[in-house]
């Protein structure tokens, strides 16, 4: 018996010899890896070719405050003094412009004209108040614009009087549209130009800080606080967020993705198995053969389990590689799935990871049987795989749905959606994480029960002449003969 | 002598027709017994329910003594069975398809696989995969893995169906030397000479009714005719009428 099963389980397996799997497996790989690699290198020399070019800037400042009292001059030689990488991509023009309020210039004269110091400066401009700007010069803009300028920047006439006001103040921002709109690369530029603004914004705030308390440490305004996060779970105090911990099983979704195409694969390679069987006329031979009919199927659903698994696991391992060579080296997300696998080694005990790993292959067992009968009842691949995918839609699309939808092992809906075996093995992971056990053995057993009770169905299925017999065929319409108006059909 | 198959009033029934309408017949043991009649006539179903693939609807079917329904899987274990379009695995060689059935049947001694070789006669052909194969070769193929096994009960349907001349005189000569080896062969075929050739006895099946049961020497005599082909029209002809 123990040979049979091998022998069958030996020839399923042959799938992960055949030409046409290997590349089924690969091309998705190669193509996620290569789609990585050429947004990646884009993102990346797009990046290398505006470091090297700079972007040039040119500034309309309208602003009248004299030059050692104007805020945002001051913070333009702050930027342009400091030994900040960043601020050397940035090729600055300023052109100083005539205010088109001319009230601010004249409020500015006079200021001057009674020789005030900085304190008296602000509180004379704190009882006269808010100033209006005019309109930016747009022909101006424009034609910078048409001479490769990739932005232009206007600061109003009451950019430093907004300042000593204590109010948010402008600046008008006009971009050079991208060459090609529509390049995933086109918008890398705005995100540099917006880096720049954002610079301004906090070397303004640093501006103030000098100017306001000239003994305080600025750096200490931008990051006064230094967190180390711990997160209490299960009774245990774990270094980091729950986010850090769990990141990669919340946020992410390797784990239960994986899971998810474990059964989806299984179900339609048994489905197709089986249509080739049937197709290829080798149905009829195997049946015939000296071989427990339960035991073609048990060897059957095993090599769909390995050869799903395979599958499964190449497959991540394509979404893993591209999302590495995305970022060009081992990014953000990929160490978050290294976090991932690591903290569920951690926090899952020896006793939860054979569960979670006992329900996955019951899951794909299940998937199998069901496709194994989804291909019975078909005469062909074609069929085979339409079958199991209706069999696969009801069933896999809720577990798609609740994969992320945080519900805990006292919610009772999890009850229902346990009785989907697709969903069990999320379920179970669910309940692990509660630290839930009896949960999870209880769907561990509902999962094993729906086994058996399938291997029941499924041997009964090929010990009868349904396997053999059972296949929907397209009945073929005979066209009913057409007489044209006024004949009559006469019976001889 | 002793019987192989024993057939007593056969019913098959399916959803919207029936195939076998209670036919009965014997094969004894070491002899070549074949089924002919035209298409339809119920040839193949009957071959499905000796090799344990159909179940019968009434009557009795034994093989070597045990029951159809009852010891299917005893009687899988004497049998081998070539189906009339069979295929065999397309990502398999010859070879590893012969492999892979002794090992099924748990054949150790290499002199069956060579016998299979001998049998296939693919020559080098045997190591590259069936999906090559056209369909001359793979029925040959097919023989082979039906006969390796030495069984006790070869069904054949259409056993030189897509076979050129030479390859077909050859198998038959295979065929009567396995009998003479001790198997017993249940045929079908469509070929009146090659049934007229190997069969010790035949039995004629027409709309699910056996009409006739005897040597083909037997019914020429019966009929006055010069050979089966003759005796194969005369029954069909007084069935139709």
């Amino acid at each position: 018996m123990r040979s049979d099963l091998l022998t069958i389980i030996k020839k399923e397996l042959r799938i992960l010899k055949r030409r046409e799997f290997l590349l089924g497996i690969l091309m998705p790989i190669l193509i996620l890896y290569a789609i990585g690699n050429i947004v990646g290198t884009g993102v990346k020399s797009t990046v290398e070719e505006i470091t090297s070019r700079g972007i040039n800037i040119t500034v309309i400042c309208a602003d009248p405050a004299p030059r050692n009292l104007s805020a945002f001059l001051s913070v333009i030689n702050m930027i342009n003094s400091s030994q900040n990488e960043e601020a050397k991509v940035y090729n600055i023009t300023l052109i100083m412009s005539e205010p088109v309020n001319k009230t601010i210039g004249e409020l500015w004269k006079s200021i001057e004209e009674h020789n005030l110091n900085v304190s008296s400066i602000i509180r004379e401009i704190r009882e006269i108040g808010e100033v209006f700007s005019g309109r930016p010069p747009e022909e101006k803009v424009r034609s910078l614009l048409s001479k490769g300028v990739d932005v232009v920047i206007y600061v109003p006439e009451n950019f430093t009087w907004n300042v000593f006001l204590g109010k948010s103040t402008s600046i008008y921002t006009y971009y050079k549209s991208p060459e090609d709109p529509f390049s995933m690369f086109g918008n890398i530029k705005t995100g540099v130009v917006n880096n720049f603004i954002e610079l301004l914004g906090k070397t303004l705030n640093y501006f103030m800080i000098t100017r306001y308390y000239p003994n305080f440490p600025p750096n200490f305004v931008y990051s006064p606080i230094v967190e180390h996060p711990y997160t209490y779970y299960r009774g245990e105090i774990i270094s980091g967020s729950p986010e850090q911990v769990f990141g990669a099983f919340g946020a992410g979704f390797i784990i239960p993705m994986m899971m998810f195409l474990l059964a989806i694969y299984a179900t339609t390679t048994a489905a197709t198995n089986m249509g080739e069987e049937k197709e290829n006329k080798t149905l009829e031979t195997l049946l015939t053969l000296p071989i427990r009919r339960r035991n073609i199927v048990i060897g059957k659903v095993f090599g769909m389990i390995i050869v799903a698994t395979v599958m499964a696991i190449f497959y991540m391992a394509g979404l893993i590689l591209y999302m590495k060579s995305l970022t060009s080296s081992v990014s953000e997300e990929g160490e978050a799935i290294s976090i991932s696998f690591s903290s569920m080694t951690n926090i899952l005990s020896p006793q939860g990871i054979i569960l979670l790993g006992f329900g996955i292959v019951l899951t794909a067992g299940i998937g199998a049987m069901m496709g194994l009968i989804a291909g019975a009842f078909s005469d062909s691949v074609r069929t085979a795989s339409t079958i199991s995918s209706f069999i696969i839609m009801p069933l896999a699309l809720p577990a798609f749905f609740f994969m992320y939808v945080p519900i805990t092992p006292g919610d009772p809906r999890l009850y229902i959606l346990m009785l989907d075996p697709f969903m069990d093995p999320i379920v179970i992971m669910k309940g692990l994480f509660a630290g839930n056990i009896m949960f999870c053995t209880i769907s561990v057993a509902y999962l094993l029960g729906v086994f058996f009770v399938l291997l029941y169905v499924t041997a009964s299925l090929f010990n009868s002449e349904r396997v053999i017999l059972g296949g929907f065929k397209k009945k073929k319409r005979i066209p009913k003969q057409r007489f044209g108006p006024g004949l009559v059909r006469i019976k001889i | 002598m002793r019987l192989a198959v024993r057939v007593k009033d056969l019913v098959k029934r399916y959803k919207n027709f029936t195939a076998v309408r209670g036919i009965s017949f014997e094969i004894r043991e070491g002899e070549i017994f074949g089924l002919i009649g035209p298409n339809g006539a119920g040839k193949t179903t009957t071959l499905r329910i000796i090799a344990t693939l159909l179940r019968p609807t009434s009557g009795e079917v034994s093989v070597f003594g045990y029951d159809i329904t009852k010891d299917a899987e005893k009687i899988r274990a004497l049998i081998s069975y070539l189906p009339e379009e069979a295929g065999a695995y397309k990502d398999m060689t010859g070879i590893e398809y012969l492999k892979f059935m002794a090992e099924v049947y748990g054949i150790d001694d290499s002199s069956a696989l060579d016998k299979a070789i001998e049998i296939a006669d693919l020559g080098p052909d045997i190591y590259n995969k069936v999906g090559t194969y056209s369909k001359g070769m793979t029925r040959k193929l097919l023989l082979a893995r039906a006969l390796m096994t030495a069984p006790k009960l070869a069904i054949l349907d259409e056993p030189t169906s897509g076979l050129d001349v030479i390859n077909a005189v050859r198998i038959r000569n295979i065929i009567k030397n396995e009998r003479n080896r001790g198997t017993t062969f249940l045929i079908s075929s469509h070929n009146m000479l090659e049934v007229a050739y190997l069969c010790d006895r035949v039995a004629i099946i027409h709309k699910g009714r056996i009409f006739e049961v005897g040597s083909p020497e037997e019914l020429m005599r019966k009929y006055d005719v010069d050979n089966l082909e003759e005796v194969f029209q005369r029954v069909v002809i007084s069935v139709e009428e």
